[in-house]
């Protein structure tokens, strides 16, 4: 009976006897915020398994060995659910990280650099535009090292709140329908998603689509648009969009959300990974055709003027030495984690080069662009 | 006050349990009140349509041996009577580690006269004699080591199934067995069994498995197959199990990043259970065990090595076991650190009902 009694001790003894420690050092974090993620393999599976549903799985989530929190990731973004590499948000429940319960660990799997999103974001806050915070960090999953992600704050109630501003509806521009273009009056709903209170209310929405297609006078469209539109943030918005070739930021990709402290709707972008991309493909016109409103309100001379104003602003700021300097900093900033990511490395040598490469073409359509629109 | 909160939320889960404690009782409470009485028809009712089984479990889980946590879990299943042959079941875990609930099985389940059955619903995709033995009835705490791959590529894991199985001479097991089953990394895969007993007890088990897999713009045919060898008896236990198969993981990597070639793994696992003492209702058993996963051979990359010692104390439905899994694993990709060990150390009482 004894030596049953001794061995039921022994076996309770690491029950009594827990104890915390973290398993990863700096070395490990190649001097960029630290993001480990724990996941069970049957809940790891399960994550796979559902991959569409964007099922969370339940996973312990740690950050730069400070915050530590047994929650839940699902799987993030839309195209790159295909991919190889992929996005996680990251819930941390009832617990805040930097004031907030959700965090998105962004692959960004369009930019090999992932200084896009950080620079793109610097140039929208430049300009006036609430902006994700977002870093670069190394994850790892079950301690295997992915690579280097951007650690951002995703865009959504908590977002605004956290920025102090107090909002109602919010609406995401979806799927490249988000033009305001008559196919999608009837469809509002593949154009935008609702993240508002209760049932779908695309109220503003409709009000927007109303003026754009009763009202042909367009100093009055926009005079009554201003009423509820934030028409400053929507021209400071589509200014950096323009100036960094954010073609996939007319349609699609950013945010509408009804402030209620200046009763209007603002523009917050998102989703930045393409900026800067295929710059022989666009040129600055055939973007500002690409949203219904904007080329509305082009048409009025005030507001024409501001744009311009906005885009020679950002070009006078940013110019291309300074935007090319940005990435340099990026890059050696992200570079020891870089080489040994298993899927960036191999893209080294050529992903900086190529955006630079991209940067100094557009600059020089963007000035001619502002060369044939004079202040 | 926070403390409180947190601590009654970590509750929460076995006041559900608790709340359901009354549908167990035992049809021979008796109660000299009318209204007791009433209850207790009602009772007898209830347990007449559904039957309820499960178990509480506390764990003790150290990864790397250094750095532990304890949490709770509790399983409830209920299974309604069978009615033509038909009968639903339904599984939930309830857990203190994130304080939520599960559903790890809801299944329809249809048994003929003649042994056949099917089973259409949400439940394990069973693959290998560890996915086709419940918590109860595995030796060991957790699976083995090589089932953990196997989860992570999906050969195994929770998924609409549609079963159809011949009943085998022993109830645990069946003869043969034929699953479809369909996932959103996996679109569809067809898994087969089959089983076999030895006049010496031992019995073996072939699956295989043949089906398709997402990858970053493509789909690709993917297949594993296991073979299980074991046998249990009062003095002691063996299984030996070879599984090998396409790793879609790494050969999307390969697909998209490298080459395009096909990535495979293989593993064997073994494990050796001896009863110090075993009189029936209790019993002292001592286990070991190894692991090999060898993995795209061409590169050395990705492979493990474990080892595995456990106790476990046996009574009646109370089971106390300490298990000791070491394992190491060169890494997946070429990196510096080309090593790291996924070596974990656990406790567990549980308590079936």
């Amino acid at each position: 009976m004894l030596s049953k009694i001794s061995l039921l001790f022994a076996l309770s003894l690491p029950f009594l006897s827990s104890c915390k420690g973290l398993r990863f050092n700096e070395e490990d974090s190649y001097g960029l915020r630290l993001v480990t993620l724990d996941i069970t393999p049957e809940e790891y599976g399960l994550l796979n398994g559902q991959l569409l549903s964007k099922r969370p799985a339940q996973v312990e989530i740690r950050v730069a060995g400070e915050f530590k929190v047994f929650c839940s990731a699902n799987y993030a973004g839309r195209s790159s659910l295909d991919a190889y590499r992929k996005s996680y948000d990251l819930n941390f429940c009832e617990q805040k990280y930097n004031k907030r319960s959700s965090y998105r660990l962004s692959a960004q799997f369009i930019d090999k650099t992932l200084a896009r999103s950080l620079i793109g974001y610097e140039i929208f806050k430049k300009m006036g535009l609430e902006v994700p915070k977002a870093e670069l960090a190394t994850a790892y999953i079950n301690r295997k090292y992915q690579g280097v992600y951007l650690f951002m704050e995703t865009v959504d109630n908590e977002f605004y709140k956290s920025h102090q501003i107090s909002t109602r509806e919010l609406y995401k521009a979806q799927y490249g329908n988000a033009s305001f273009r008559t196919d999608w009056a009837s469809r509002l709903s593949e154009a935008f998603d609702y993240d508002g209170r209760g049932e779908d209310n695309f109220t503003y929405l409709q009000e927007i689509y109303k003026l754009l297609y009763n009202e042909p006078q367009p100093e009055v469209f926009a005079q009554k648009l201003d009423s509820f539109f934030d028409t400053e943030s929507f021209l400071s918005y589509m200014a950096v969009a323009l100036s960094m070739n954010h073609w996939d930021g007319f349609d699609n990709n950013y945010y509408l959300a009804f402030d209620t402290d200046k009763k209007k709707l603002i523009t917050t972008p998102w989703d930045l990974d393409r900026i800067w991309e295929k710059p022989n493909e666009y040129t600055p016109d055939n973007l500002l055709i690409r949203n219904e409103v904007l080329a509305r309100l082009l048409k009025v001379e005030s507001y024409h003027k501001n744009f311009v104003q906005k885009v020679a602003q950002i070009n006078a700021e940013y110019p291309p030495e300074k935007l090319v300097e940005l990435v340099k900093t990026y890059e050696a900033q992200a570079k020891k984690a870089y080489s040994e990511d298993p899927i960036l490395s191999r893209y080294q040598a050529t992903a900086y080069v190529e955006l630079e490469e991209n940067i100094v073409i557009w600059d020089a359509k963007v000035k001619e662009y502002l060369s044939r629109n004079p202040l | 006050m926070p403390n409180t909160h947190a601590l009654l939320r970590r509750l929460l889960p076995f006041s559900c349990l608790l709340a359901f404690s009354p549908m167990i009782a035992r049809a021979d409470i008796t109660s000299d009140s009318n209204e007791a009485e009433d209850d207790t028809i009602k009772k007898n009712q209830l347990t007449e349509k559904v039957k309820l089984e499960g178990y509480v479990r506390s764990m003790f889980e150290a990864e790397n041996f250094k750095d532990g946590e304890t949490f709770h879990e509790a399983r409830l299943e209920v299974k309604t009577k069978r009615r033509r042959g038909i009968r639903a079941n339904v599984e939930l875990d309830f857990r203190t580690k994130n304080d939520d609930i599960q559903v790890n099985e809801a299944l329809l389940d249809k048994k003929w006269d003649s042994g056949m059955r099917m089973k259409i619903g949400y439940d394990l995709k069973r693959f290998g004699l560890e996915y086709e033995e419940s918590r109860l009835e595995r030796p060991t705490i957790e699976r083995s080591y090589i089932y953990r791959r196997l989860e992570l590529f999906n050969y195994t894991g929770r998924e609409t199934v549609l079963v159809v199985e011949k009943e085998g001479s022993n109830a645990e097991f069946h003869d043969w067995s034929v699953t479809a089953s369909f996932s959103e990394a996996q679109n569809f895969s067809l898994v087969g069994n089959w089983q076999h007993d030895f006049d010496n007890g031992v019995r073996y088990g072939l699956w295989v498995q043949g089906g398709t897999h997402k990858i970053q713009d493509d789909v690709i045919a993917v297949g594993s197959i296991a073979n299980s060898i074991w046998k249990r008896d009062s003095q002691k236990i063996f299984q030996a199990e070879l599984i090998y198969g396409m790793d879609p993981n790494q050969t999307e990597y390969e697909s998209v990043f490298d080459d395009d070639e096909r990535v495979y793994f293989a593993g064997l696992h073994t494990l050796y259970g001896h009863y110090i003492f075993n009189d029936g209702e209790e019993s002292l058993m001592g286990q070991g065990g190894l692991t090999v996963v060898a993995h795209d051979q061409r590169k050395t990359q990705y492979n493990s090595l474990g080892g595995f010692l456990g106790v476990r104390y046996d009574l009646d439905t109370l089971r106390i076991a300490l298990n000791a899994e070491l394992i190491g694993t060169n890494s997946p990709i070429d990196l510096k650190k080309r090593t790291y060990d996924e070596s974990t150390l656990r406790l567990e009482a549980l308590f079936a009902f």
